[in-house]
C-alpha cells in the first residue's frame, strides 16, 4: 500500500528525473557562444555591437553571453583569459597585444582573406598589427584615432590657422595662452594619462626619435632627437603654456577641461566631440580637429585600435568566425561604424564613403590611420616596446626634469637604463 | 599498583589519546581551507617568483633572478620607501583622528547614536568610487578643494594636489584616512563602552582629572584594541592600490608609486608576473615582523 510518504518520495523523484531530462535536452540543443568586449565611451557604439551579436544569437539558436571590459580592467582581463584559456570563445584585444600573445591565438586567416577579398583590404597599420609571420592572428575591428583638438573660435578669434608643424602649434598655443582668464593655449597631462602617453610618442617620431632600433631590441632612446621632443614640451610647461596642475592629470582631465572652456588646444581622441555633441551643444561647434602636425622627420600618429582574436584549442571556433563574418557584413559594419559617430574608425579602406566622415570634423580621423605607426615603430611590436609606453617611462621623465629637478640628460639616462633594464628581464 | 588503579590509569591515557585525535580531527576543516586558500597560493606564488614567467608563456626556474634585479632598480626602493610613508603617515591618523572621533561620539543620546551610523559611510562607499569622487575633488582647474580653501581665504595660489610630488602622497594619504578613520572610530567605541563605569567613578572620588582619566583609565583599557588596529591598518595601507591606481596611477613620475601598484604594472601593463610577484613577496618579510611584533605587544597587553 502506498503511504503519503512513498507517494511524496516518488513525486519528488519524478520531479528530478523530469528537470533532469529536460535540462539536458535544452543544453544539448542551445550552443553557447562568450564574447568579451571593451566598453568604450561611445555607449552608441556598445550598444550597437552588442545589438548585432544577439541579432546574431537569434539567427542561429546561439545563446551569446556579452561580457563587457572597462578599459581600465581590459590588461587585467585580458592576462586572465590567456593565463586561463577560458572566459571568452571570441575577445575583442588593443591591437598591439596580438603580436604579444600570438603565441595563444588561433590563425583566423580564411575570415581575414575573405574579408580582404569582399573589401578589398585593411589599411597598412591594421594589416601590420595583425598580420604576423604569415598569419592573421587577429580581425582589425575598429582604430580610434588621436588628433588634435583646437577651439575653433578662439583660433578665429586670434586670426590664426590650426598648425602645420610642430613649431606651428607651439607658436598657435603660446597665442591662444590667456591663463589670467583661466585659458590655456595647450591642455595635454603631463603625468601618466595614455593622451600625453600617445602625444608624446607621435612627437618623439616627428623629431626622429626612437625607443628601440629597428631590430626592436637595441634601445636607442639616448638620441638628440628625444631632447628636442621633451624640451618642447618642457618649455611649453615652462612657459606657463601647460597648465601648471598638468602632471595630475588622468586621461578625462583635458575632455573635461576642454569642454569647460579652459584650454584651447588639446591631443584627444574624438571623444570631446561625441560628448559635445550629446551633452555640450553650444561648445560641439566650437571644435575643430585636425591630424598630428609634421615635425623634421615627418607626420606619425600612435596606433591604437581594437581586434578580434580568439584562442587555440577553443572549441567554438566555427561559431565564432560565423559571428565574425556577420559582424562584417556590409550593412552590419557600416552600422557599427556609424553608430560610433567618430569615436572609432573602420580599419577597412572601403568603408571610408559612410555618411559619418562627410562631417568635416571625424574626416581627420580616416586620415590619421595612414600615419599611425604601432608600439616599438620601427621594430616590430615587443613586450619590452609595449611595457616601455605602457609604464610611460618616458613621459616619466618629464615629471623627472620638472618635479623632482633632474638634468634631461640625466633623466634620459636613467629612462635608457630602464628600458635596457626591462628588455633584459624580457630576455631571462 | 593495584588492578583498579591500572585501568583507570589505561582508561584516562585512552582517554586523552582519543581526545588528542578528536583534537586534530576537529581541526581539519579549518586546516584544509588554510591550506587550500593560504598556504598553496602563497607557495604557488613563492614559486612563481623564481621563474621568468610572463603572461601567455610558459616560464622557466631563473632562481633569485626577480629578486636580485629588483634590489638594483632605483623605482623598487622609491615604491618601498613610498609604501613605508603612506602606511605610517596613514596608520598615525588613522587612529589619533579615529580615537578623537571616537571619544567625541562615544555615549548614549540620540545624535550620538545617529552620528555613529553616519561617520561609518565613508568605509561602507566601494574604494573604487571614493577614489573617484576625491580625484575630482583634487583636480587643479575647477577641483572644489582649491575652491573651497580660496573662498575660506586659506590659500591665495591653487593647491597642485596630485601635480606636485609631496601633496600627491598627501593626498592619497589623506584619502585613505578618511575611508579607513570611521571603522576605527566605531572599534574604539565598542571597546570603550566595555570600560566599567566604576573605573571612572573611582579615579574621579581620587580626584583624577579629565585627562588623568584618559591616560590612565581609558588608554589602558583600549591596549589590545589598538594594537589590534594597528595591525589591521598597516596591513590594509601596505596593500592599499585601488585608491592610489585611480588618484595617481603612481605619479607624477613614480612620486606615489608603492608596491601595489609596481606590482600591477610590471605584471599588467607589463607582463612579467613573475617579476610583479616578486615586488608583493619582497614586503612580506617586513609586513610579517611587525605582524609578530604588534602581536606580541597584543598578548601583552592582553594578558
Amino acid at each position: 500500500m502506498l503511504t503519503t510518504r512513498k507517494i511524496i518520495i516518488n513525486v519528488l523523484l519524478a520531479i528530478v528525473l523530469i528537470g533532469v531530462t529536460v535540462t539536458s535536452f535544452s543544453c544539448a540543443k542551445k550552443r553557447k557562444l562568450t564574447v568579451m568586449y571593451v566598453k568604450i565611451w561611445a555607449d552608441s557604439l556598445n550598444n550597437t555591437f552588442e545589438g548585432i551579436c544577439k541579432e546574431w544569437g537569434k539567427a542561429t539558436g546561439v545563446e551569446v553571453n556579452m561580457v563587457q571590459v572597462s578599459l581600465n580592467d581590459q590588461d587585467t582581463k585580458t592576462a586572465a583569459l590567456i593565463e586561463s584559456g577560458t572566459g571568452a570563445d571570441l575577445a575583442i584585444f588593443p591591437a598591439h597585444q596580438i603580436a604579444i600573445y600570438k603565441d595563444r591565438l588561433r590563425d583566423l586567416d580564411d575570415i581575414a582573406r575573405e574579408l580582404e577579398s569582399n573589401y578589398g583590404g585593411f589599411y597598412d597599420i591594421a594589416r601590420d598589427m595583425t598580420f604576423l609571420d604569415g598569419h592573421w592572428y587577429g580581425i582589425p575591428l575598429y582604430a580610434w584615432s588621436h588628433l588634435i583638438v583646437y577651439r575653433k573660435d578662439l583660433l578665429e578669434t586670434h586670426n590664426l590657422k590650426p598648425a602645420k608643424t610642430f613649431e606651428d602649434l607651439a607658436s598657435v598655443a603660446k597665442k591662444l595662452n590667456d591663463p589670467k582668464n583661466e585659458i590655456w593655449g595647450l591642455g595635454i597631462g603631463m603625468g601618466k594619462d595614455d593622451d600625453i602617453a600617445m602625444f608624446f610618442q607621435s612627437l618623439l617620431w616627428a623629431f626622429g626619435g626612437k625607443v628601440f632600433e629597428s631590430d626592436g631590441k637595441t634601445v636607442a632612446i639616448n638620441s638628440p632627437e628625444t631632447r628636442k621632443a621633451l624640451q618642447y614640451l618642457i618649455d611649453l610647461y615652462r612657459q606657463g603654456v601647460i597648465p601648471p596642475g598638468a602632471f595630475g592629470w588622468d586621461g578625462a582631465s583635458n575632455n573635461k577641461n576642454f569642454l569647460a572652456g579652459k584650454i584651447a588646444i588639446t591631443a584627444n581622441s574624438p571623444t570631446i566631440y561625441y560628448v559635445a555633441k550629446h551633452e555640450n551643444p553650444d561648445m560641439a561647434p566650437k571644435i575643430l580637429h585636425t591630424i598630428y602636425p609634421t615635425g623634421p622627420n615627418g607626420t606619425f600618429c600612435y596606433a591604437t585600435g581594437f581586434t578580434f582574436a580568439t584562442l587555440k584549442g577553443n572549441k567554438n571556433t566555427e561559431l565564432v568566425k560565423n559571428l565574425i563574418r556577420y559582424i562584417f557584413k556590409r550593412e552590419n559594419y557600416s552600422k557599427l561604424i556609424s553608430s560610433g559617430e567618430g569615436s572609432v574608425d573602420p580599419w577597412i579602406r572601403s568603408f571610408e564613403n559612410l555618411e559619418i566622415w562627410k562631417d568635416p570634423n571625424l574626416e581627420p580621423g580616416l586620415r590619421s590611420l595612414d600615419i599611425m605607426k604601432s608600439v616599438g615603430w620601427p621594430g616590430p611590436v615587443t613586450r619590452s616596446a609595449a611595457e616601455v609606453f605602457q609604464r610611460r617611462i618616458l613621459t616619466d621623465i618629464l615629471g623627472r626634469v620638472i618635479n623632482d629637478k633632474q638634468s634631461l640628460d640625466k633623466a634620459i639616462e636613467e629612462a635608457e637604463n630602464k628600458i635596457k633594464d626591462i628588455v633584459a628581464q624580457y630576455a631571462k | 599498583m593495584n588492578k583498579g588503579l591500572k585501568d583507570r590509569i589505561t582508561l584516562y591515557k585512552s582517554v586523552k589519546r582519543k581526545e588528542k585525535y578528536t583534537g586534530y580531527l576537529l581541526s581539519l576543516p579549518l586546516l584544509s581551507v588554510t591550506v587550500l586558500v593560504v598556504i598553496i597560493p602563497v607557495i604557488w606564488l613563492l614559486l612563481m617568483s623564481f621563474t621568468n614567467k610572463t603572461i601567455g608563456s610558459p616560464s622557466t626556474f631563473i632562481g633569485l633572478a626577480n629578486y636580485f634585479s629588483l634590489f638594483r632598480d632605483d623605482v623598487f626602493w622609491k615604491s618601498v620607501t613610498n609604501t613605508l610613508k603612506f602606511s605610517v603617515g596613514s596608520v598615525i591618523f588613522q587612529l589619533l583622528i579615529g580615537l578623537a572621533v571616537a571619544l567625541i561620539i562615544n555615549g548614549s543620546g540620540i545624535v550620538k547614536l545617529v552620528t555613529r551610523s553616519l561617520i561609518i559611510l565613508p568605509w561602507a562607499i566601494p574604494g573604487a568610487i571614493t577614489a573617484l569622487v576625491w580625484l575630482w575633488m583634487y583636480y587643479d582647474i575647477n577641483g572644489v578643494i582649491n575652491y573651497a580653501l580660496r573662498t575660506l581665504g586659506l590659500i591665495q595660489k591653487d593647491i597642485l594636489w596630485l601635480a606636485n610630488p609631496t601633496w600627491a602622497l598627501t593626498a592619497i594619504i589623506i584619502v585613505n584616512v578618511w575611508r579607513i578613520t570611521p571603522f576605527v572610530s566605531i572599534a574604539i567605541i565598542a571597546a570603550l563602552q566595555n570600560i566599567p563605569h566604576s573605573l571612572y567613578e573611582s579615579s574621579a572620588l581620587e580626584g583624577a582629572t579629565t585627562i588623568k582619566q584618559f591616560f590612565f583609565v581609558t588608554l589602558p583599557n583600549l591596549k589590545s584594541v589598538i594594537f589590534t588596529l594597528i595591525l589591521l591598518c598597516t596591513i590594509w595601507s601596505v596593500g592599499e592600490f585601488q585608491i592610489i591606481h585611480v588618484i595617481t596611477k603612481g605619479g607624477p613620475a613614480n612620486a606615489t608609486q608603492t608596491l601595489a601598484t609596481l606590482a600591477y604594472e610590471v605584471g599588467f601593463r607589463g607582463s612579467r608576473l613573475g617579476q610583479s610577484v616578486a615586488i608583493s613577496l619582497a614586503i612580506l618579510p617586513v609586513v610579517l615582523t611587525l605582524i609578530l611584533i604588534i602581536s606580541h605587544f597584543l598578548k601583552k597587553a592582553v594578558t
